[in-house]
């Protein structure tokens, strides 16, 4: 109880109303089983591996324009 | 063995969520930095043509989907640490689930070995998800 208090004040709030927006949160996750379902409910849909793999590819190396034209500090 | 909780970068969380095929974590449940929100609405915004309705739904289900979405300005000193380590063309925010797992000691899945490569020798455990 006591760390639940203390991270209650970390946050700024009663610990009422942190173990609240806890339980909050816990019901708004969906549940293994229900992530699973979801997972088979998606699949017909989903993207491609292969389709995330290039977006993806490219996303993580956007940094390679933005630096050819950003002029060095210093 | 599984853990009961790691880090998941873009690709995990993207495969964690259903929204793209391929083996998802093996963890109970995962977090991401907050960063990665934007990165996700980016994603969704390619592949739904902008269009807002399915962009808000499939965010929803992401959102349902993870324990913990953690602020990224508290680890913004680790972030930076990764970033300077890291190749210089590779994006900073997509390395940031890397600075979040060093920072929690928490294991890290991705699809990206780049990403791997990057937490290797700080990250006790780094899963590669297969295709």
């Amino acid at each position: 109880m006591a760390r639940l208090a203390e991270q209650a004040v970390a946050e700024g709030v009663t610990l009422s109303e942190w173990v609240r927006q806890l339980l909050d949160r816990a019901a708004s996750l969906l549940s293994p089983s229900e992530l699973a379902a979801r997972r088979v409910e998606l699949a017909a849909t989903a993207a491609t591996t292969d389709e995330f793999e290039a977006y993806y590819a490219a996303r993580l190396h956007r940094g390679r324009d933005a630096r050819r034209s950003t002029r060095r500090a210093g | 063995m599984a853990s009961l909780l790691a880090v998941a970068d873009l690709g995990a969380l993207l495969r964690w969520s259903g929204l793209v095929r391929g083996p998802a974590p093996q963890s109970t449940a995962i977090v991401c930095p907050d960063a990665l929100v934007a990165e996700v609405i980016e994603y969704l915004r390619v592949r739904h043509d902008d269009r807002v309705g399915p962009m808000l739904s499939d965010l929803a289900g992401v959102e349902m989907a993870v324990e913990r979405f953690y602020p990224s300005g508290d680890m913004s000193a680790t972030l930076t640490d990764v970033a300077a380590r890291a190749p210089t063309d590779l994006d900073v925010t997509l390395c940031s689930p890397v600075a979040l797992a060093i920072k929690l000691g928490l294991p890290l899945v991705t699809t990206s070995n780049e990403l791997a490569a990057l937490a290797h020798a700080h990250v006790a455990e780094v899963t590669i998800l297969g295709r």
